[in-house]
Order: structure tokens, then C-alpha cells, then sequence
């Protein structure tokens, strides 16, 4: 009877940790065709059509920025910051070892029920609801970390390669069928 | 001491700023210090933008504060900021420092 009790409780654990992060899908295969042109933007390959944007836009300042506008509606501003500055200093503010670690926190709370008021503010600020998707992709060392909410002009992808403490950032009005499309034209050197 | 009048003014500017990036939403944290200095940070780095955007003031030598941005930032420079028409630049900084503004909102610090 004991035994029956702790492999049942152990089951649900492992459910309730299963709910808990997001589930990791593999990065969508890199597809890029001969008459595309290949921008490298550090050391991230982005294959870039002339016909799937009318305007791309390289912004100088302290941090370095591509944007990528289709007909005044679609926006996709792709940066490459030093990760306390991409995660407004998260990973500082939770003490995680790492800007990965950080975002599997983050991404990690929103199920759990026993939050922190810190934890719940943590969540607002980085517009993580009740309905928002969270994905996570990955390609061998690099992880995709996306978050997104329906109509929102401000949904984002945290991009980090092997243990960088820099982070490629994507952050526009994109759709999910969207982000499948922008990490298939994405890969690393 | 920062009156209500003051700070309204700084939401005011933010949500001009929200405009113009497409956010929808109206910023309605709390206007304290640590706001007022990512916004410094955000109008520093809007004024990178190009030699057009050269009139936007940004704060000297340290942070901005709620009293520098009612004092620099007039009701004139809100209208130039809303009337720009060169908004890619602008769009994408306004959106790289929303989080980081409602983080200094939530009192988390910046």
C-alpha cells in the first residue's frame, strides 16, 4: 500500500514538473533558397528573400539592431544585447547562474502554484497571462525562447547560443505560425 | 517633492511613445525614478536614431529624473515625437525598453 502511494505520488510530480516548462520542439529545419541572400548578424546566418520584405533596416546605437518591415505591417526588430539588458537584468534579480537558467525560471512559474509576489510581478512585467503561448525550439546548442500574445505588437523570441552571455532578441507583432517561419530562416556559424 | 501633475506628464510621454510603436495598451505603472530613468535611456538611444532625431533631449553625465524630463521634455517635443515620420528606429528602441519600463514600474528596479 506504501509503495502503491509513493510511485503515485511520484507520478504526479513528474505530470506536474511536465506542465511546468514548456515543451522543447526541435528547431524547424533551415530552409534557405539559392536566390536568397544570407545576412550574418554576429555570429546568427538570417536568410533574407527580397520578396518577403519591403523594407530592412540596419540601426546604429549601442545596440545593434536589423529591422525587417513587410508592407507597414509586419515588424521585426532582431538585436543582439548582453542578456542583463535583454532580460531588463532577470537573471541578476533571481540570482540564476545563467541568462538559460533564467529563462527556464521564467518559464517555468506560470503553472506552479505557489508563486512569490516577486515571481507574480516577474510575470506581468514579462507579459506571461494566463493565455499567453510559451515555446521553446532546439538546435543543437542554441535555444529559441518565445513568448507570445495574440495581437500584441511586443511579442519576443530570446535566442541564446551554447553559454553566451549576449542574447539575440526578436520582438514584433508575429504570429506562431510566424515564428516557425523566422527560425527556419535562422541558423548558427 | 514630484507632484501628480509631474508625474502624469512622464505617463504622458510614455504613452505617446507606446503610440507610436503600435502598443496598444496605455502604460498605467507607477511614474517613480527608476521610470524616469529608463526613459532617459530610451530617448538617449531614440536621439542615435539619425541626425533627424538630434533634437530629442537626453540627459547629460547620469540619470534622468521625473523633474529633468517635465523640464526638457515640453509639450512640443511630445508633438514633434508624435508627428516624426522616420518611426522604424524609434519603434524598435520604444519596444526593446518596454520591459524594462514596466519593470522599473512594478518597483523592481532598473
Amino acid at each position: 500500500m506504501f509503495k502503491r502511494l509513493l510511485l503515485l505520488s511520484l507520478f504526479s510530480l513528474s505530470a506536474c514538473s511536465s506542465h511546468a516548462q514548456p515543451t522543447v520542439m526541435a528547431w524547424p529545419e533551415f530552409s534557405c533558397s539559392d536566390n536568397a541572400v544570407v545576412i550574418t548578424f554576429v555570429d546568427l546566418n538570417v536568410c533574407t528573400k527580397a520578396s518577403t520584405y519591403s523594407k530592412v533596416e540596419v540601426l546604429a546605437g549601442a545596440t545593434p539592431t536589423i529591422v525587417f518591415e513587410q508592407n507597414g505591417t509586419d515588424f521585426n526588430a532582431l538585436s543582439y544585447e548582453p542578456a542583463e539588458k535583454a532580460l531588463s537584468g532577470l537573471p541578476s534579480r533571481i540570482q540564476a547562474e545563467s541568462p538559460r537558467q533564467a529563462l527556464d525560471a521564467l518559464f517555468s512559474w506560470r503553472d506552479s502554484s505557489n508563486l512569490s509576489p516577486k515571481q507574480q510581478a516577474f510575470l506581468q512585467v514579462f507579459g506571461i497571462e494566463a493565455q499567453t503561448q510559451l515555446m521553446q525550439f532546439t538546435n543543437g546548442n542554441m535555444t529559441a525562447y518565445v513568448r507570445l500574445n495574440e495581437g500584441a505588437a511586443d511579442n519576443t523570441i530570446f535566442m541564446i547560443v551554447g553559454n553566451s552571455s549576449n542574447v539575440y532578441r526578436v520582438i514584433g507583432n508575429f504570429s506562431s505560425a510566424d515564428v516557425q517561419q523566422w527560425l527556419s530562416l535562422l541558423n548558427v556559424n | 517633492m514630484v507632484t501628480t501633475q509631474q508625474k502624469q506628464h512622464v505617463r504622458e510621454l510614455i504613452n505617446t511613445l507606446y503610440n507610436r510603436a503600435g502598443i496598444n495598451t496605455q502604460f498605467r505603472g507607477e511614474v517613480n525614478e527608476d521610470v524616469a530613468a529608463v526613459v532617459g535611456d530610451l530617448l538617449t538611444d531614440i536621439g542615435t536614431c539619425s541626425d533627424a532625431f538630434r533634437w530629442v533631449p537626453r540627459p547629460t553625465g547620469g540619470k534622468a529624473s521625473i523633474l529633468w524630463l517635465v523640464k526638457n521634455i515640453s509639450q512640443s517635443v511630445m508633438a514633434e515625437l508624435k508627428q516624426k515620420q522616420s518611426v522604424t528606429c524609434m519603434r524598435a528602441r520604444i519596444l526593446q525598453y518596454k520591459t524594462s519600463l514596466d519593470m522599473a514600474a512594478a518597483g523592481l528596479g532598473y
